[in-house]
């Protein structure tokens, strides 16, 4: 796989930044200075191809959300390519390179990279300053085991020896035959052992399940028993107590009976008899009182209806005069009204009267015949009106007409001043000059550059190094290239490195040569030569004297003591001297082939030096020719080159130098063209002003004086506009005066025809020709209440004669009808008389309602007297009939009072019997009654509580077995339904399968660690 | 004669624990605890629910080394319920029944009838006229061929022999009461039930002998469907067998070819893929499965080394499939491709494997590691199953394992 093209879109300090690789390169080198990214982008390709780590430290510019990097790479054999990003995140990190950036298949790198992971990247071709170090420093760690370091070096691996050490930790926390308990293998053994324990716990004997199963039997046995007792004790206990109830009822029923007995003599009565007869009897005493009290009620109302009189006469007329009575008020109400009405009419009369003196008319008659016609009374105020308004509009459009004149005058007198003249034509002139005047406003910025450049200059000038006599002069010169230089710097670096291999050639040359001359006079200077000659005499004077031994060991011929110790000291030495010469015979051998060997290599070593010096001269020739060429380059400037580095650098600066020059002279230039530009709009601006008559404009320079120009001109404009303005006004003024003079002549022809029509009007009102406007108003306001004041007076008059008319009417009817019924009263008022008329007739009509009610109540009474004599006689006939059901001649009050009696008491008989069957529970009372003669009350009570105090124990005995039971059956339940040890064995077994797994792991490490 | 049905099962071994199964959960393991009885009580129940005329029981009941009475207080339970329902149960005690205190001390219903261990003993169904003959282990180890000795057919009866056996050897299972299919043919029954292989296998149909396997598997050996077999008698002659799966616990082998896979993501997505299978199973009952990865693959070193995280990420993926399947062990049997799948001289060059090949360990370095293993050894606790107790068994494995590890670590290290 190759990187074509490489996208730092976000990423560190990168913005869209892009390198791009050529395909069929050999090498790519990416250089910068410190800090310009070269670890950044080598970090952004691991990224790029292996993704984010979880952690990035290029997320200091972008968000790390944010970061992108993107590529264009080709498959190994060139056929395919692929351009995607990368952003940082879990998921969905490749994206196609578009503007959408959809998510790629996370596998779509994996035909590029195949295997590659980003550790074998960083470590084969991610290699950066730090990794290099490391390796290094793994290799001094191995101590010197040579497989090891080889190891860790070829394959790039850091701490192999930390590796083993490692893995030999980690199958030390597993296992050791040592047991601790910071390892899992003895922490799965201890786990172990509490599961064994556990399953041995759980198990359940068979013994223990038989033990229980026959315990359950006993105390079910047990239980058997106690029920029976229990059932006993009970049974007595529920006798004796019913006996307790039962007995006191069953001897109540006896004294019951007992009694009963006494009424034996009483017959046999239907149901209710004593109630009907209680009933016949109070009947027949009520009926009797209720009769008494109704003839009583008679007598009354007889007495009550004797004493009421009733006067017919009146009682006949009670309706005529009642009738009369009602129209009283009427009466009483106009006979009031007549003397108001009386008045009214002398008033508007009066009224009438004072208005015919001051229309001229003798009496109101004559004044209600002279009355103008209703139309004319109506237009009247509308023509006096419209006079009066068109006299006063007259009169104020005469007076503004005057103001206006006035007005007029005062404009005219105003039009002093004169000669004023449109600065129009100038404005455009000076307008024209514009564009020119800004540009010409630029060249004292573009003068300070210039002084600015000119510094910069001169300074750059001062740095040069070596310096040059004549600055000025470097722009005509052809100076040396940078490539040329760069010959040179090969040449004379080519020139030194052979000066000084030759050198350290002479000088080993000269060490060596004294080295062997040295170690050449060491061997000639050693000791004697061994010859072969003084090795065989030494040889034969050991082997004579081995000899004489030999003789002796051998017996042949003896030695004498003393002799042989001498003899063999003697061959002792003459071994040791024909040793050591042969010895140094040999050593000898060696010294002299040294010996000639160092000669050859003296003889050697001092034919090489001439050549070497030779060398070294033509060397320094060499040199010497290569500087003088070398400063011809630079003659021309007038200065000796420095080294070639010093003079590349040198060229760049002069290079700068003569940039600053061009731009500057370009400055200058620039200047020169407005200047010359000032003077002219300068003429063209005085003509102007000339124009304008502007003083003082002559000592301006160009833009000074278009200020000048301008704010004259402003002026000018001022007051040109403001003439303007008083013009108009005046033009308004003189057409305001003709259109009012025209008013006022058309409201003259208006009042003339007015005049016409007044004068008719005045006629018509009766009014002189003269009479002022506001004098035929007042006569016109008289005119109008005479109308109204003439119906008034009709109106009144038929009222009052109606009135009298209608009180005489009633007057005549009331003295009439007193006439008839009471002659002597005829004297009083008609409304006094009718007041006594009518409570006569009351009174008649009173006594009449009260005897009719005296009446009705005697009918009552003799129907209430009538019936209560009814009632009387039939409740003494029941009486009699019910009372021949009991014995002759006995008081039915007694008798019913014992059949009462008698009724109770088997009243009581029958609860008494519903009592004992209530709480007898089924047992008969003759059962009961037989089990009577053993009960003694005052026994009982002490025999149930013994009952109960055995029930008490029977039942306490009877729960403790009960619970007894409940646990013993719980724990059968337990056993039959547990899952006794089969938990704990499980687990067990899955322990022992975790046992199993830790041991592997731990093998696995200790024998990697082993390897 | 008329037609009836019966169930025929064998190698019950209740209360035995599971082996190789690790589990952390607390009620999980409750649940696999339990996993035997419920199966023997769903068996039960199908006998009840198939109205069978009786059961046949050919032998191991329980587990031989278990001592734990409740068991024998269920199987009673259980039985009890079938003498309620009027079926009858013909019980064979087996090698492990032989052993089994649980087996000598819990009484059984009265409507259990034991074959003898003397001798072969014939119980008889007069109502349906069927003859039953069986012999029960004396003892754990019987190694004589029981069968020959069994007597001849009831002529006009349908006759079933009922035998715990090896027959000629079902390793791993013992070879007790040997005999071949002819000594059995040879004595004129209809039907042979047999018990002690626990695997299903219907050795012939003509007479019928078969093994109904074991109820419920316990270990990754016990694989597959397991329970008993039901089967329908008509006009005196067998008219089917069919099995009746009433494991309530499934063991499952999953084979994965990690060859094609390009990463570890992928191998996952691919056991997940596989995997599906295991759901389907696991929808009915826990399933517990041995992931096997194989095949030839450049991951298997990093599969090797990070046998732990990648323990844990199979069963997450098992479980993503469905939460009842429980991992029991993943194994990695993957290998190194011979050819390198780096062909580019750079990566040659970094090579670690073909670095350590140049310093591979030989029989020296081999009993220094199994100097070492010896000391795990003597701890292992004498429970932990036999195959198991001595890694040294699996040497050749473990150094290829550790050198993997090795070259993994290295490379992660870098």
């Amino acid at each position: 796989m190759r990187i074509l093209r490489l996208e730092l879109l976000r990423y560190g300090r990168f913005t869209d930044r892009v390198l791009n690789f050529r395909q069929n390169a050999g090498l790519h080198l990416v250089y910068g200075p410190n800090e310009a990214g070269k670890s950044s982008s080598l970090a952004a390709i691991g990224d790029l191809l292996f993704g984010f780590g979880k952690r990035t430290d290029f997320d200091f510019m972008h968000e790390a959300s944010t970061l992108r990097v993107g590529a264009e790479i080709v498959s190994r054999g060139g056929g395919e390519t692929l351009r995607f990003r990368r952003r940082r995140g879990n998921k969905n990190t490749l994206l196609s390179d578009s503007d959408d950036e959809t998510p790629l298949q996370e596998d779509a790198l994996v035909p590029y990279l195949g295997t590659l992971n980003r550790e074998v990247f960083s470590r084969a071709f991610g290699l950066n300053s730090t990794t290099l170090r490391e390796g290094g420093a793994a290799m001094l760690e191995s101590e010197g085991e040579m497989g090891s370091a080889l190891f860790a070096a070829a394959s790039g691996l850091t701490g192999f020896a930390r590796l083993r050490r490692n893995l030999e930790a980690e199958a030390d926390a597993i296992f050791a035959p040592r047991p601790s308990k910071e390892r899992r293998f003895y922490q799965l053994l201890e786990r172990h052992e509490a599961a064994v324990a556990e399953e041995r716990q759980r198990e359940v004997k068979s013994g223990d399940w038989r033990d229980l199963s026959a315990e359950i039997e006993s105390i079910e046995r047990q239980l058997a028993e106690i029920k029976a007792r229990r059932l006993e004790v009970t049974t007595a206990l529920g006798r004796l107590q019913r006996l307790k109830v039962l007995e006191p009822i069953i001897s109540a029923v006896d004294t019951l009976e007992a009694t009963l007995k006494g009424f034996e003599d009483l017959p046999e009565v239907p149901e209710g008899f004593v109630a009907e007869c209680r009933a016949a009897l109070e009947a027949a005493e009520g009926a009797a009182l209720q009769e008494r009290m109704a003839a009583e009620d008679v007598e009354v109302a007889t007495a009550a209806l004797d004493s009421i009189v009733v006067d017919e006469i009146f009682l006949q007329n009670a309706d005529r005069i009642v009738e009369l009575f009602s129209r009283r008020g009427e009466y009483l109400s106009r006979s009031a009204e007549i003397p108001r009405l009386e008045l009214e009419c002398d008033e508007v009369s009066q009224r009438l009267g004072e208005l015919a003196q001051r229309l001229g008319a003798r009496d109101a008659d004559e004044l209600i015949r002279r009355l103008p016609p209703e139309a004319v009374l109506e237009s009247a105020p509308a023509i006096i009106d419209e006079g009066v308004k068109l006299e006063a509009a007259i009169v104020a459009d005469e007076r503004r007409l005057a103001d206006e004149r006035g007005a007029i005058e005062e404009q005219l007198a105003s039009e002093a001043v004169a000669g004023l003249a449109d600065p129009k034509p100038w404005r455009d002139r000076l307008a024209a000059l514009e564009p020119d005047l800004k540009r010409l406003n630029e060249q004292s910025y573009l003068e300070t550059s210039y002084r600015g450049m000119l510094q910069k200059y001169k300074e750059a000038a001062a740095r040069l190094v070596p310096q040059v006599p004549d600055v000025d002069l470097l722009g005509e010169i052809t100076l040396p290239t940078k490539d040329m230089i760069g010959v040179y710097k090969a040449s004379f670096e080519r020139l030194l490195s052979d000066r000084k291999a030759d050198t350290i050639q002479l000088e080993n040359n000269e060490r060596q040569y004294a080295e062997a001359v040295a170690r050449l006079a060491e061997a000639e200077g050693s000791g004697p030569i061994a010859y072969e000659e003084t090795i065989r005499l030494l040889r034969a004077d050991r082997d004579n004297t081995f000899a004489l031994l030999k003789d002796h060991l051998l017996r042949r011929h003896l030695l004498i003591s003393e002799e042989l110790v001498i003899r063999i000291d003697q061959f002792e030495q003459e071994i040791a001297e024909a040793d050591g010469a042969a010895d140094q015979a040999l050593d000898d051998a060696g010294r002299l082939s040294q010996i000639t060997a160092l000669r050859e290599r003296v003889a050697e070593l001092q034919r090489q030096r001439p050549e070497i010096e030779d060398r070294l001269q033509r060397i320094a020739v060499e040199q010497e020719r290569t500087i003088a060429i070398y400063n011809q380059l630079f003659a021309a400037v007038g200065i000796t080159p420095a080294g070639p580095d010093v003079m590349m650098n040198w060229l760049g600066q002069v290079e700068d130098l003569l940039a600053i020059r061009r731009d500057a002279e370009a400055l200058a230039e620039e200047i020169r063209g407005l200047s010359e530009l000032g003077e002219e709009l300068r003429g063209v601006l005085l003509h102007l002003a000339d124009n304008l008559a502007l003083p003082g404009a002559a000592t301006l320079p160009a833009l000074a004086l278009a200020r000048l120009i301008t704010s004259a001109l402003d002026e000018m404009q001022n007051r040109w506009n403001a003439r303007q303005s008083l013009e108009g006004a005046r033009q308004a003024t003189l057409v305001r005066i003709d259109q009012l003079q025209d008013q006022i002549d058309a409201a003259r022809d208006r009042h003339r025809d007015w005049r016409v029509r007044y004068e008719q009007l005045l006629a018509l009102l009766g009014l002189d020709r003269n009479v002022s406007p506001a004098g035929a108003r007042s006569a016109l306001a008289a005119w109008l209440e005479v109308p109204d004041l003439a119906r008034e007076r009709g109106v009144r008059t038929t009222r009052l004669a109606a009135l009298r008319r209608e009180t005489a009417g009633f007057a005549d009817a009331v003295v009439s009808l007193a006439r008839e019924f009471l002659p002597t009263l005829v004297e009083l008022p008609p409304h006094g008389l009718i007041d006594v008329l009518r409570e006569r007739a009351e009174t008649a009509r009173a006594a009449k309602a009260r005897h009719e009610d005296a009446r009705v109540r005697l009918e009552v009474a003799e129907a209430k007297l009538s019936a209560a004599r009814g009632a009387r006689e039939a409740a003494t006939l029941a009486l009699r009939r019910l009372s021949s059901i009991l014995p002759e001649g006995a008081n039915p009050r007694i008798e019913m009072a014992r059949l009462d009696r008698r009724e109770a008491l088997r009243q009581q008989l029958k609860e008494k019997r519903a009592e004992f069957e209530a709480r007898a529970e089924g047992v008969s009372e003759a059962a009961v009654r037989a089990e009577l003669p053993g009960f003694d009350r005052h026994r009982a009570p002490l025999d149930v509580e013994d009952l109960e105090r055995q029930a008490e124990t029977l039942s306490a005995e009877n729960n403790r077995l009960y619970a007894q039971l409940g646990q013993r059956l719980a724990r059968r339940d337990e056993l039959e339904n547990g899952t006794g040890a089969e938990l704990a064995a499980f687990q067990r077994a899955g322990i022992e399968a975790d046992l199993v797994a830790a041991g592997r792991q731990w093998a696995v490490r200790k024998i990697a660690a082993l390897m | 004669m008329s037609d009836f049905k019966f169930l025929h099962v064998a190698d019950l071994h209740l209360g035995s624990p599971f082996h190789g199964l690790a589990l952390r959960e607390e009620h999980v393991a409750r649940r696999f605890a339990r996993a035997g009885r419920e199966a023997f009580t769903a068996l039960i129940g199908r006998a009840i629910e198939e109205k069978v005329a009786f059961v046949v029981i050919a032998g191991d009941v329980f587990d031989g080394t278990w001592r734990d009475n409740t068991i024998g207080l269920y199987f009673n339970r259980e039985l009890a319920r079938l003498e309620r329902a009027g079926i009858e149960v013909f019980l064979l005690k087996g090698n492990h029944d032989a052993e089994s205190v649980v087996a000598r001390s819990i009484p059984l219903p009265a409507s259990v009838k034991s074959f003898g261990a003397e001798a072969p003993t014939t119980l008889k169904i007069d109502h349906l006229k069927v003859a039953l003959h069986g012999q029960s282990f004396a003892h754990r180890a019987v190694t004589d061929n029981l069968a020959i000795k069994y007597p001849h057919q009831v002529a006009g009866w349908f006759n079933i022999g009922v035998l715990h056996t090896a027959l000629t050897g079902h390793p791993p299972h013992e070879p007790y009461a040997p005999a071949t299919p002819g000594h059995l043919r040879a004595r004129g029954y209809d039907y042979w039930a047999l018990g002690h292989v626990h695997d299903f296998e219907i050795l012939q149909s003509s007479p019928y002998i078969v093994y109904p396997g074991n109820l419920q598997g316990r270990n990754m050996r016990e694989r597959g469907e397991k329970g008993g077999v039901l089967v329908r008698v008509e006009d005196s002659k067998v008219a089917a067998v069919d099995r009746i799966i009433v494991d309530r616990v499934r063991w499952l082998e999953l084979k994965v070819d990690a060859s094609a896979a390009p990463s570890e993501a992928a191998l996952l997505k691919q056991v997940e893929d596989l995997g599906q299978s295991l759901a389907d199973v696991a929808a009915e009952r826990a399933v517990v499965a041995r992931v096997v990865l194989a095949g030839d693959t450049p991951l298997h070193r990093t599969l090797v080394a990070h046998r732990d995280q990648l323990t844990e990420a199979v069963q997450a993926a098992l479980h993503r499939l469905h939460g009842d399947i429980w991992l029991e062990r993943l194994e990695i049997s993957t290998r190194m491709p011979r050819q390198r799948v780096r062909s580019d001289a750079a990566m040659r060059a970094i090579d670690l494997g073909a670095l350590l090949d140049a310093v591979q360990p030989g029989e020296e370095f081999a009993q220094k590691a199994r100097e070492q293993l010896s000391a795990l050894r003597e701890r292992m606790p004498g429970t932990v199953p036999a195959l198991e107790q001595d890694l040294a068994s699996e040497l050749d494995r473990l150094i290829a394992e550790a050198r993997d590890l090795l070259l993994t670590r290295a490379a992660d290290e870098a």
